[in-house]
């Protein structure tokens, strides 16, 4: 059975960006684990039988093998890092899922404290402080021997470590030979303004600077915000109650802020489980098409939305439709109040992964179809289904990435609040090496991009 | 709009804000002077006492202080007013920039003159002053001098392509001002 064993695909990489990305990460991988029934402590393989199970079910895309610890026991541990200024968060990880994130130091990047809600600050640090002092490369082979197909990357926007680090790592993975092939991916999360604990002008800064950075580097630039995730998280909060989080393993005297967001997480990594299914199951699809997708689209940032937002039901596509009518879906990004969908782009497009069982009859692929148009004006062809299988007794759904025009409009604020807050902050950026030039051809980048 | 009508407004923005300037800095100086008028008036009074002539106030320091204040806000009304036309000119999807249509090879790029070899400085400066940059502009690969309009491609067709999408840029920028205005209304 060995000597048939499929070969793996290549691997995926998570970096988890500063607090919040580390804290979403590490639900991602919990996520996935707890869907395909393994246990998301400590997912190890016991036979060779259940070897090749595990590859059929979601590969080594986004897990690698382990040591052995236990005799006839493979662990499998998550292709990932968790990168921050300040260690407390990573550390917090490992050592609650000591099992989980088994090469232990491995896993972690830290430098030497916060970047002061600075994006400057955390691009000049994250330069000196992770790539040139942990030797990034041997870091990233380290975590991954084979070479590396693709990155995701969770990371808040409006703080100065997210944001800023998440720029620069997708330069450094887009700008040097051995990582250049990849496919990025990155979640951002835009703050909710009076909530959050972010200053709002630097916030709209580091937006603005980051969205440029993904708008060049990043294949698959993906945005929540706070604002859909904790109004979603609200409206679902029984249905999550019965969900285990990583907030929920933590030492209860150090949850370093991640309680009031666990509901919130939960939603983020099951967007980021629901787009891994895309390709790390067996799909017709790659992470690399997603490159091609959004190539030629402004704006090129999509938005996910989740049906249902907390799973439920049996494997069939029905249980959609059933979350549907129990009002167990949401956007994650906020398109406004005013927002009419049915007035679409032409451009406007869709990928929907469905997660479900058995394969999908031309009936089904109609509803999907339909589902997605009674919300927005896409044509039949703009609309990419794919078919991701559901693992048995896992509940259907589907994550439908929207690629509207109206996000472009949501995000041209910030944008004009960023510029207006430029000169008086200016020195601060300066200090730290972004020049006012910089600042201002992101500007125009990101205004000619998204308008 | 056509970028030589831009460059009237621009001149004439920059020389009213020259003005404002000056009357700023008159301001300044009549305002310093106001506040030391009534120890000074104290002094005088009791000078005018001393020699025995009634002493009257001229008020003339306060009429030259009315005046400014006045000049001030006729000035920044025109300043106010130049630099809205500027910004809906720039951002305007009809803008017009009279460039030769056949541009030069230079080096690798392309250069493209203005039409009538004119030349725009004030509009050029004025929408560097806009976006927070400097003269020459530099959008992507595409120069904007006050003289000429430098594309780094060595193809004509997509030299030109590029100074489109330069002016698009721009536009949106500029854009953006409009939309921070509105804002700050409410």
């Amino acid at each position: 059975m060995a000597k048939q064993a499929p070969l793996a695909p290549n691997p995926v990489i998570m970096a988890c960006m500063g607090h919040a990305g580390v804290g979403i990460g590490a639900e991602a991988y919990r996520w996935v684990l707890t869907d395909i029934g393994a246990d998301p402590k400590a997912p190890s393989l016991k036979g060779e039988k259940e070897q090749l199970e595990i590859l059929r079910k979601y590969g080594t895309t986004i897990m690698r093998f382990g040591t052995s610890l236990r005799k006839g026991e493979v662990p499998i541990v998550p292709r990932a890092l968790l990168v921050d200024l300040d260690p407390r968060s990573a550390n917090l990880i490992l050592q609650a899922y000591p099992e989980l994130f088994a090469m232990r130091d491995r896993h972690a990047l830290y430098g030497l404290g916060g970047a002061a809600r600075n994006w400057a600050e955390g691009r000049s640090r994250f330069r000196g402080e992770i790539e040139e002092k942990h030797d990034l490369p041997a870091r990233l082979n380290s975590i991954s021997p084979e070479p590396v197909r693709g990155f995701i990357l969770p990371f808040s926007m409006g703080g100065g470590t997210g944001g800023s680090f998440s720029s620069a790592f997708i330069e450094y993975a887009k700008s040097n030979a051995s990582t250049n092939p990849a496919t990025v991916a990155t979640f951002g999360i835009i703050p909710e303004f009076g909530w959050d604990p972010v200053i709002y002008e630097p916030a709209c800064i580091s937006i603005v600077l980051t969205l440029a950075y993904q708008m060049k580097y990043a294949d698959a630039p993906i945005l929540m915000d706070n604002k859909m995730l904790r109004a979603n998280a609200e409206k679902q909060k029984a249905r999550l109650a019965k969900r285990v989080s990583i907030v929920d393993d933590l030492p209860k005297q150090i949850q370093v802020g991640w309680k009031e967001y666990r509901n919130m997480n939960l939603i983020s990594a099951h967007a980021i489980a629901g787009f891994m299914n895309s390709f790390i199951r067996e799909t017709e699809w790659d992470m690399s098409n997603y490159r091609t997708w959004l190539a030629a689209q402004k704006p090129k940032f999509v938005i996910p939305w989740l049906i249902p937002l907390v799973p439920q039901g049996g494997s069939e596509l029905k249980s959609v439709l059933d979350a549907m009518k129990d009002g167990n879906e949401g956007i994650l990004f906020d398109l406004g109040e005013d927002h009419d969908a049915s007035n679409g782009n032409p451009k406007d497009s869709a990928c929907v992964i469905v997660k479900s069982k058995g394969l999908l009859t031309a009936e089904e692929r109609a509803t999907v179809r339909k589902i997605v148009q009674d919300r927005f004006k896409i044509e039949d062809r703009k609309i990419i289904i794919i078919k991701a299988p559901a693992v048995e007794g896992e509940a259907a759904a589907l994550t439908v990435l929207l690629n509207v025009k109206a996000v472009g409009e949501r995000l041209l604020p910030y944008v004009a609040d960023a510029e207006d807050a430029w000169d008086s902050y200016k020195g601060e950026y300066e200090k730290k090496g972004l020049s006012k030039t910089d600042f201002k051809q992101a500007v125009l980048d990101v205004t000619g991009h998204l308008a | 709009m056509n970028l030589s009508e831009l460059e009237v407004i621009a001149s004439e923005l920059i020389e009213q804000e020259k003005m404002l300037d000056q009357i700023d800095s008159d301001l300044e100086f009549v305002e310093g002077e106001f506040k030391q008028q009534p120890k000074r008036t104290g002094r005088d009074k009791k000078f005018y006492s001393l020699i025995g002539i009634e002493w009257k106030d001229s008020g003339e320091l306060s009429q030259r202080r009315a005046a400014l204040r006045d000049d001030k806000r006729k000035v920044q009304q025109i300043v106010d007013e130049a630099r809205d036309k500027l910004v809906k000119g720039f951002s305007s999807g009809e803008l017009v920039v009279p460039l030769d249509p056949d541009p030069v090879r230079e080096e690798e790029g392309h250069l493209f003159k203005y039409r009538a070899n004119a030349s725009y400085p004030k509009a050029v400066q004025e929408l560097a002053s806009l976006l927070g940059m400097s003269v020459p502009l530099r959008i992507d690969e595409v120069e904007i001098s006050p003289d000429r309009i430098r594309a780094t491609e060595s193809d004509p067709y997509l030299a030109k392509e590029e100074v489109v999408n330069a002016f698009d840029k721009i536009r949106k920028t500029v854009a953006l001002k409009l939309r921070g205005s509105r804002r700050s209304q409410f």
